[in-house]
């Protein structure tokens, strides 16, 4: 397939609308779950592009939507991501002081450190209930050490003593589950586990249907149009974040160059990307030589000191 | 009797004025008991008889009384006794005969007299003498009874022409006689003083003395020599015990030290250095480059002041307190005697006026240390009046105000601020200082340069507020237009709390008060880096009343934020935390107000926050007032009532209660209930 556009390169900025989001039952499910459990903290745990971080944005939204200052049981909702954080002595502070970046802004830095952890988590409820912030989705929390977790725990904690109804939501992958069950005092606060499997064939299928016409009008029971979704569900195994970006191909090679849709087209899409991708990795691999590669090792190779 | 031409004269005739020479001569033959010369008769004369004798001739009486007696002797009406020295003795022949007249006794001249005084006087001296001397000798020398002083000094200069005397020395004289003499007989080896003869040549003297010492101790130690303090001869004299009517004078070593200076034949050299009191004094041949003045002074004010200036010309501006401090620790000859406090007395220095003891203010004549004015709190000083050392405190302030604003963190803080509005008075404030800086930059030109302060480094520091002020713009031109009828000028007139005021504010509610005391207080004021701003009400630090003491008073916003930070309960706090993140430097609250109406939560709660801490007014409070009554959210809400209270709002107390009975929310009901009763500054407590 290639690019009939004529010589000259003619610029087209890709069509920027706002983000839609597909709700799934999978998505559906596990923020019901979620919410049952509130004000109760919960894990969600799956690999990547599988759409845990969607999810969470999803949930954040439609508790922004629901929500009702005559009710006097609405909250909000705030998502965010944390960095890596370097181990320190002081993890639990520096746990909430995450947590009270992204919920009430920067923290005061002389207070952070003068402070006790205690004061700081009072400070942090105390301004979590005046926003009236009741649910907090902490994104990447692999990234994050035992100690800073059990610090955020502490503030749900310390917001049931202060009568503030919190649920901390920790998202992630890597070795999230089993970093949290290494301590009773943080297993023992995860009220609810949610595993993100893969989407199956027919969920697949129907994600496509909800993402794009050309498959909104195919029928998984139809065996031509099966092989497509079955093609599909091959190469990108059921993960939405994989999936999202080849409609986004799809769309951007249509606008120029509008064809059929078939297997093949699909195909090619795929394998474009999958063959340079493969020619890199080999091609970098005769470059750089075995001493390089040690060199680069060794660079990588963790301090005496510690910190990771 | 008419007066006949001498050649008329008839030699044998006796004249009726020979008659009366006659009568007279004979009266003092009698009188005297011996023959007698003209005077002698002449003193037997009355005025008639003078004037009978000289009638309208110009000579004198004794002249005719002479040239009579010479015609009387060739008639032989008179006899001559004889002569003695150049006086004619006569005697009337109807009192003595020529076998029984008598002469005086052997009479001897003034001269004479006055030559055997010298004799004796210098015998009795061991030393040739002043004509001051000379003359108090003979006040009480018995053959000189009845002359008088002008007479012997007369025949002490006659001494002199004739070579019966002789001068052997001049001396530094006081006014009563600059020459030493000595009978010509005398040798004069024998008879030079040995100790001086004058006040002022004591007074060289010593100097001498101590001048060779000097100068043996830095052949010694192969240095300069060191000059002669006026001190130093002053305590040299005073151990001679000479002169002690001289020393109880206080001014009298002085005026012979600057006597010696100044005359058309000078002996010494005095040396002053600029601004200093002690003088120095070095033989007139030696060369002010042999010398050494550095290290003598006469107090510790000049060490100090010395200190201030080496420091200034080692480092080529104006200096603090601590590098006067390491300037005398550099040298230990700087180091003050007397135990005062460094600052104190650099205070005393820089003071242009002093009192007299009856409490009148005069202008002090040497005023050493100039005070060029404060770079963060900090005294600097220079040891000369320029306008150069002015400038370099107004650049390095200028230079310091700009960094404590963080310009920089300013413009990355402005990116998370939650209402645009607010953010665009952040850029508005952040241009404005910024072109403040430009235009003070500007005033530094050629003629104006600070003092140790190179143009590069001002166009550097240019460069810097340009580029801030390049970013201010540019995120200007995207804020801007969201809000054409923003105001384009920000107000930045800042509402100032006294150290004091603060430390009020804080007793007033911390229970903790034991702690804070004003010394720990001005402490953490300084290191809070609270935004300071000169005084425009300051007069004079001495003041009683503080307001007008301070020379530097605490931006009020800066203030609360950081008592509520530091000493606040958690509302307070938290509130702190928001208004701090929120306004920045900003304080203009019409930027503000119209955040209370957005849409977003986020804005209203952080614009009631700024409220809470902005400088309050009726506007605020009545925006606060109307917020805590309206808003849909409870958060906001219960916020606004309590910045109510905080700004100390019209009947804070009955909104209180009105909330708390009424309001639709639970929990902005139950948070009234604890903020009732409160008052004054325990809203800072909550």
């Amino acid at each position: 397939m290639k690019d009939t556009q004529p010589l000259g390169l003619k610029l087209q900025f890709p069509q920027r609308g706002t983000e839609k989001i597909i709700e799934t039952a999978t998505m559906r499910e596990v923020i019901k779950r979620t919410l049952a459990i509130h004000p109760g903290n919960s894990l969600w745990y799956g690999m990547t592009r599988i759409g845990k971080t969607t999810t969470a944005r999803y949930a954040v939204e439609k508790i922004y939507e629901a929500y009702s200052a005559n009710n006097p049981d609405a909250f909000r909702a705030v998502h965010y991501e944390t960095g890596a954080l370097a181990r320190s002595s002081n993890d639990q502070k520096r746990g909430i002081k995450s947590l009270y970046n992204a919920t009430l802004g920067r923290i005061d830095e002389g207070l952070y450190h003068k402070d006790l952890t205690e004061t700081l988590v009072q400070e942090l409820v105390y301004g979590l209930k005046r926003k009236n912030i009741g649910m907090v989705f902490i994104d990447e929390a692999g990234n994050m050490s035992l100690e800073a977790i059990r610090g955020m725990l502490m503030a749900h904690d310390a917001a049931k003593n202060m009568g503030h109804a919190l649920s901390l939501i920790f998202i992630g992958m890597d070795d999230l589950p089993v970093k949290v069950t290494k301590l009773p005092q943080v297993n023992g606060r995860i009220q609810e586990w949610c595993y993100f499997e893969a989407y199956s064939l027919e969920e697949t299928a129907e994600l496509l249907s909800e993402l794009h016409p050309h498959f909104a009008n195919l029928e998984i029971s139809n065996p031509a149009d099966r092989e497509q979704f079955q093609l599909i569900y091959d190469l990108y195994g059921g993960f939405p974040g994989h999936i999202i970006p080849l409609i986004r191909k799809i769309e951007r090679y249509q606008a120029v160059n509008p064809e059929p849709i078939t297997p093949v087209y699909l195909k090619t899409i795929h394998l474009r990307t999958a063959l340079d991708k493969a020619n890199s990795i080999n091609r970098s691999r005769e470059i750089y030589t075995n001493d390089l590669f040690a060199e680069d090792a060794r660079r990588q190779k963790p301090s005496r000191k510690g910190a990771a | 009797m008419v007066n006949k031409n001498p050649s008329d004269i008839l030699p044998d005739k006796i004249y009726q004025r020979d008659e009366i020479i006659l009568e007279a001569l004979k009266i003092s033959n009698v009188t005297y008991d011996r023959a007698v010369c003209v005077s002698e008769i002449n003193e037997f004369l009355t005025d008639k008889q003078r004037a009978e004798i000289c009638g309208s001739s110009p000579t004198t009486v004794s002249s005719i009384i002479a040239r009579n007696l010479h015609r009387l002797l060739e008639m032989d009406r008179v006899l001559k006794a004889g002569q003695l020295s150049r006086r004619i003795y006569y005697a009337s022949r109807e009192v003595y005969t020529v076998e029984n007249v008598r002469l005086p006794e052997k009479v001897t001249s003034c001269r004479r007299r006055v030559l055997r005084m010298v004799e004796e006087a210098v015998e009795q001296g061991g030393r040739a003498l002043r004509l001051c001397e000379i003359l108090d000798y003979a006040a009480d020398f018995q053959e000189l009874q009845g002359y008088s002083l002008k007479m012997i000094g007369k025949s002490v200069h006659s001494l002199l022409e004739s070579g019966n005397l002789k001068i052997v020395k001049t001396v530094r004289g006081d006014g009563r006689g600059l020459s030493l003499y000595l009978p010509a007989a005398y040798e004069a080896s024998a008879y030079l003083p040995e100790s001086p003869a004058t006040w002022l040549e004591f007074v060289m003297s010593v100097f001498r003395e101590i001048w060779n010492r000097h100068v043996a101790e830095a052949e010694g130690g192969r240095r300069k020599i060191a000059p002669v303090t006026t001190d130093e001869i002053r305590v040299a004299v005073a151990a001679t015990n000479r002169f002690p009517e001289k020393m109880r004078d206080s001014w009298a070593l002085l005026n012979a030290l600057q006597g010696l200076a100044r005359t058309r034949n000078p002996s010494l050299k005095k040396i002053r250095r600029p601004n200093l009191i002690l003088l120095f004094w070095i033989p007139v041949e030696v060369d002010e480059s042999e010398i050494e003045t550095a290290d003598k002074y006469i107090c510790d004010t000049e060490r100090i002041g010395e200190a201030v200036r080496r420091a200034c010309l080692r480092l080529g501006r104006p200096v603090k307190l601590k590098e006067v401090a390491a300037e005398i620790e550099r040298d230990a000859l700087l180091k003050p005697v007397f135990p005062s406090r460094l600052r104190i007395r650099l205070s005393h220095l820089t003071r242009k006026h002093s009192r007299s003891l009856n409490g009148v203010k005069y202008l002090r004549v040497r005023w050493q240390v100039h005070r060029t004015g404060k770079i963060n709190g900090e005294a600097h000083f220079y040891h000369q009046d320029l306008p150069a050392a002015d400038n370099y405190v107004v650049y390095r302030q200028t230079v310091s105000d700009w960094q404590k604003l963080q310009p920089l963190r300013q413009l990355d803080s402005i990116k998370s601020v939650h209402s645009p509005l607010i953010a665009l008075g952040r850029i508005r404030s952040l241009l404005q200082q910024a072109d403040t800086v430009l235009t003070r930059l500007d005033q530094f030109g050629d003629a104006h340069t600070p003092l140790g302060i190179d143009e590069a480094e001002i166009e550097v520091f240019r460069e810097q507020v340009s580029q801030v002020a390049g970013a201010a713009a540019h995120l200007l031109e995207i804020y801007a237009p969201e809000f054409p009828e923003s105001p384009l000028e920000v107000k930045c007139e800042l509402r100032g709390w006294t150290g004091k005021a603060v430390l009020q504010t804080i007793k007033d509610f911390c229970f903790e008060t034991y702690k804070i005391n004003k010394k720990t207080t001005g402490h953490s004021l300084k290191h809070a880096k609270l935004q300071r701003f000169r005084n425009p009400e300051f007069t004079d630090s001495t003041d009683y009343n503080p307001r007008f003491a301070a020379e530097y008073i605490y931006d009020e916003t800066d203030a609360k934020i950081y008592i509520a930070k530091q000493w606040g309960g958690l509302e307070c706090r938290l509130q702190a935390i928001f208004a701090h993140s929120e306004l920045g430097l900003l304080r203009d609250s019409r930027f503000v107000l119209p955040a209370l109406v957005s849409d977003d939560y986020n804005v209203r709660l952080a614009a009631v926050a700024c409220l809470a801490f902005l400088p309050p007014s009726e506007i605020n409070a009545s925006a606060l007032r109307e917020r805590a009554l309206n808003d849909i959210d409870a958060g906001v809400r219960q916020s606004a009532l309590w910045a109510y209270g905080f700004v100390q709002g019209e009947k804070a107390e009955d909104l209180v209660m009105e909330i708390m009975i009424q309001d639709r929310s639970r929990q902005v009901r139950e948070f009234a209930g604890t903020l009732a009763g409160h008052r004054g500054n325990f809203w800072y407590a909550f």
